[in-house]
């Protein structure tokens, strides 16, 4: 039985010497009474070896899983405080992928702790369990009272940046840059670095570059660290310095060769130059330190197919196929990538046979049907075998008209561009244009439209489109405006609700849209229709995916309304 | 029939390989251990069992660590922490060593005391310095730390006999005495791992201690 009391340690607690002061006592613990804790481990003995460790520690709300499903089950139907979770489990995801899932989809607050527990040191694994970046790392086997200690570090820094935590999930970036500000101030100085990093961080998201590099300049007067170094070439990148970022990205690998997000930094610049066989050395290196990551050997088969590099992109296609059948990212783009690659080497049996098991793997889905008839036309092409070819572009069409709403927008890109080639002419011009219309506010798939329609020969049609639609977008929201500052609400509506119907999916006109119809109702009253009208607005928004900060004030205007008008109705 | 080529043995890759065979073992083990604690609480030999055990993983640890020095595939992961916490972690390490022993381990330290160093590997040379100190004293231990010019130091002291002669050399480690002194010489690599700028860090072993035996110190620059 582990008892605190047991101990025959002592902490000097003798001030008699101006110099020292006790550290930490062990006797004033964290209390894990109160904490929900979920452990997640495949080998039965050794998760009853855990439990009974943690039920010795007054463990009382304890939550088992042997594999990574069940763990992501648990933490879906409820939040733990504390998730403890082996490395290796198995059959299925593995304890990187249950991190990354929990981040992705928010199932972890920031105010829990999640720790990682690896069998042992290789190298290559302690670098992909630290990338989607634990609370805290033990290396089995480990004592009762090492994992106690690592928690209370944990708790403790969580509970320095509890508030700043707390209006970073909000979006209020300004808050966030005050409760570190406060913390300068008022916190004891061993926390200042750790402050000071979150501050730097802080103030690079909200643009202030000025304030992040002294920082980080600060601190590198201090002591060289990597991180620091890394600051300093982020910030040369986004101010367009792209030759200093490179230089230091350099530089912290040679000298620090396990930060990750220095290669990946280092690719994006290259990148930004056209670069893109130094970009593809780079992350090549990367992905031979830390194979594990699905998103970076995505981001190497684009580049390696830039460079006409097939190999490179066939092996790090395959390795994304292999990664996201356990993974929250899977998709099945992976699949149709890696059949396109084979299909350019001359490999048409392999193409084939990656498109059946992309069928196997993705039932019911209409986006990887799509995907795969459509690849499946492409391939019969090229071999020659017109009747099969056919057969699957048709296969693909009716697809597309059936799952209309249910399609992705990458898919309906490579649709349009299939029916060019087909000479389905109108059916291309149709898609392409209300894919324009719906993301012309989406900067970088625009330019995936650009790019498809310069693969084809067809750059002045796309050009064409986007700028009637660019004109068609500002002439509706200008006329709106006018309308609305005329205080005809009632028309500025009307205007906006013809252009929603045109182009369901623009994100201006939503948030105009809904603005107005807040401020109508501020004018004019609430009724039943309207406040709906305005919730309908919102959701859709949200759906959208527009950046929370955008739509906080709408949010806080709306929840005042909805309080006075069930104020009103109670009355 | 012909005769297979024989490739020549590269015996550090060999070490290297076999470490992780034994270390995985050794995990197993302590898994086992841990089991029969939950039965046996308060039994002495299980206490030792365990104690041993770890005291092979960190030894191994530290073998695996050289061989990636040498293997030329290692950095060090250095970033600034304050003493305390490593100290906690040190003491938590340590916990069921002291709990087995009649020797007293104190601690002192400055609250605000920060050093850069690779947490991991320096909590594990001071613990393995620890184990060694526990075997050679009588009642007492203290570890501590403080700021000396431009070094952090981390000190050891016990009551014991203090170094023998030939620990007192660090420059030269003698493998052929018996008593190797991994641990020593572990501690002293990595010291000198750690520098900044034309400083690096480095330990000494004198007799000089407060409590009449041995002190060991580890400077950071």
């Amino acid at each position: 039985m582990f008892s605190r009391e047991k101990y025959r340690i002592q902490t000097n607690t003798l001030n008699n010497s101006a110099l020292f002061f006790s550290i930490s006592n062990l006797l004033v613990m964290l209390d894990l009474k109160s904490k929900k804790i979920l452990l997640i481990e495949d080998y039965p003995v050794m998760r009853k070896a855990i439990r009974d460790m943690l039920y010795s520690l007054d463990v009382v709300t304890l939550i088992e899983a042997e594999n990574g499903q069940k763990a992501i089950n648990a933490m879906q139907a409820q939040k733990f405080d504390i998730v403890l979770c082996d490395y290796n489990l198995g059959e299925g995801k593995n304890g990187l992928q249950v991190l990354e899932e929990a981040r992705f989809n928010k199932l972890l607050p920031s105010t829990s702790a999640f720790i990682m527990v690896t069998a042992e040191q290789v190298q290559s694994m302690v670098i992909s369990a630290m990338e989607n970046k634990p609370d805290e790392y033990l290396t089995k086997p480990f004592t009762a009272h090492l994992l106690l200690t690592r928690l209370e570090r944990t708790f403790e820094r969580k509970l320095l940046f509890k508030q700043v935590d707390a209006a970073i999930n909000t979006e209020n970036y300004p808050l966030a840059i005050k409760y570190c500000d406060q913390l300068l101030a008022d916190s004891p100085k061993k926390t200042h670095t750790a402050v000071l990093k979150k501050r730097a961080e802080l103030a690079i998201h909200i643009k202030d570059y000025s304030t992040a590099q002294h920082i980080y300049q600060d601190i590198l007067e201090q002591r060289e660290l990597n991180w620091a170094l890394l600051g300093i070439a982020q910030i040369h990148y986004l101010q367009g310095n792209t030759e200093e970022a490179i230089g230091i990205f350099q530089e912290i690998i040679s000298k620090y060769p396990m930060t990750m997000e220095a290669y990946d930094l280092l690719a994006q610049s290259y990148e930004a130059k056209e670069q893109h066989r130094e970009a593809q050395e780079a992350l090549h290196k990367a992905v031979q330190l830390s194979p594990q990551t699905i998103l970076r050997q995505r981001k190497l088969v684009t580049i390696a197919n830039k460079t006409g590099d097939l190999e490179t992109a066939e092996i790090a296609c395959k390795a994304a196929v292999v990664l996201g059948k356990y993974s929250v990212h899977k998709n099945s783009n992976d699949f149709s990538n890696l059949a396109q690659i084979f299909q350019k080497s001359d490999k048409k049996t392999e193409a084939l046979e990656t498109l059946q098991s992309m069928r196997k793997e993705f039932p019911n889905d209409p986006n990887a049907e799509l995907r795969a008839a459509i690849a499946e036309s492409e391939i019969y092409q090229t071999m020659g075998q017109a009747e099969q070819a056919e057969a699957a572009f048709n296969e693909a069409l009716s697809i597309s008209k059936q799952y209309d709403q249910v399609l992705d927008k990458e898919i309906k890109l490579e649709m349009s561009k299939a029916c060019y080639q087909n000479n389905q002419e109108e059916m291309a011009n149709a898609l392409v244009q209300q894919l324009v219309k719906s993301h012309i506010d989406d900067d970088s798939f625009i330019d995936q439209i650009n790019a498809m329609h310069s693969v084809i020969g067809r750059e002045s049609h796309a050009d064409e489109l986007i700028n009637a639609t660019r004109q068609e977008l500002i002439h509706i929201n200008n006329e709106g405006v006018k309308l609305y500052k005329e205080e005809k609400f009632v028309e500025a509506i009307a205007v906006f609700a013809k252009a929603f119907k045109a182009m369901p999916e623009n994100k201006t006109i939503i948030l105009n849209m809904t603005k107005i119809i807040l401020h109508n109702i501020k004018v004019s009253g609430c009724t039943k229709e309207n406040m709906a009208e305005a919730k309908f607005y919102i959701n859709k928004a949200k759906k959208l995916g527009i950046a929370e900060y955008k739509l906080h004030s709408i949010q806080m205007e709306y929840t005042k309304l909805v309080h006075n008008f069930n104020k009103a109705a109670s009355k | 029939m012909n005769s297979l080529p024989l490739t020549p043995i590269n015996f550090s890759a060999i070490l290297g390989s076999s470490i992780h065979d034994v270390k995985n073992s050794l995990g197993v083990i302590s898994e086992l251990i841990q089991q029969l604690k939950q039965t046996n609480t308060a039994n002495k030999h299980i206490m030792q069992l365990e104690f041993e055990a770890s005291r092979m993983n960190n030894s191994l640890i530290q073998l695996l660590t050289l061989y990636k020095i040498e293997a030329e595939n290692f950095t060090l992961n250095i970033d600034e922490y304050p003493v305390s916490e490593l100290f906690n972690d040190i003491k938590a390490q340590q916990s069921s060593l002291f709990q087995l022993s009649d020797v007293d381990l104190k601690v002192e330290c400055n609250e605000d005391l920060l050093c850069y160093c690779d947490f991991n590997l320096i909590c594990n040379s001071i613990n393995s310095i620890l184990n060694n100190a526990q075997r050679y004293s009588h009642k007492q231990i203290i570890l501590s730390a403080g700021q000396q010019g431009a070094y952090v130091y981390f000190r050891i002291e016990d009551d014991g006999a203090g170094f023998p002669e030939h620990f007192m050399r660090t420059d030269k480690v003698d493998f052929k005495t018996g008593n190797t002194g991994l641990g020593l010489y572990f501690a002293s690599i990595i010291a000198s791992l750690h520098s900044n700028g034309n400083k690096s860090g480095y330990i000494t072993t004198t007799n000089d201690s407060r409590l009449g035996g041995a002190n060991f110190s580890l400077f950071l620059p």
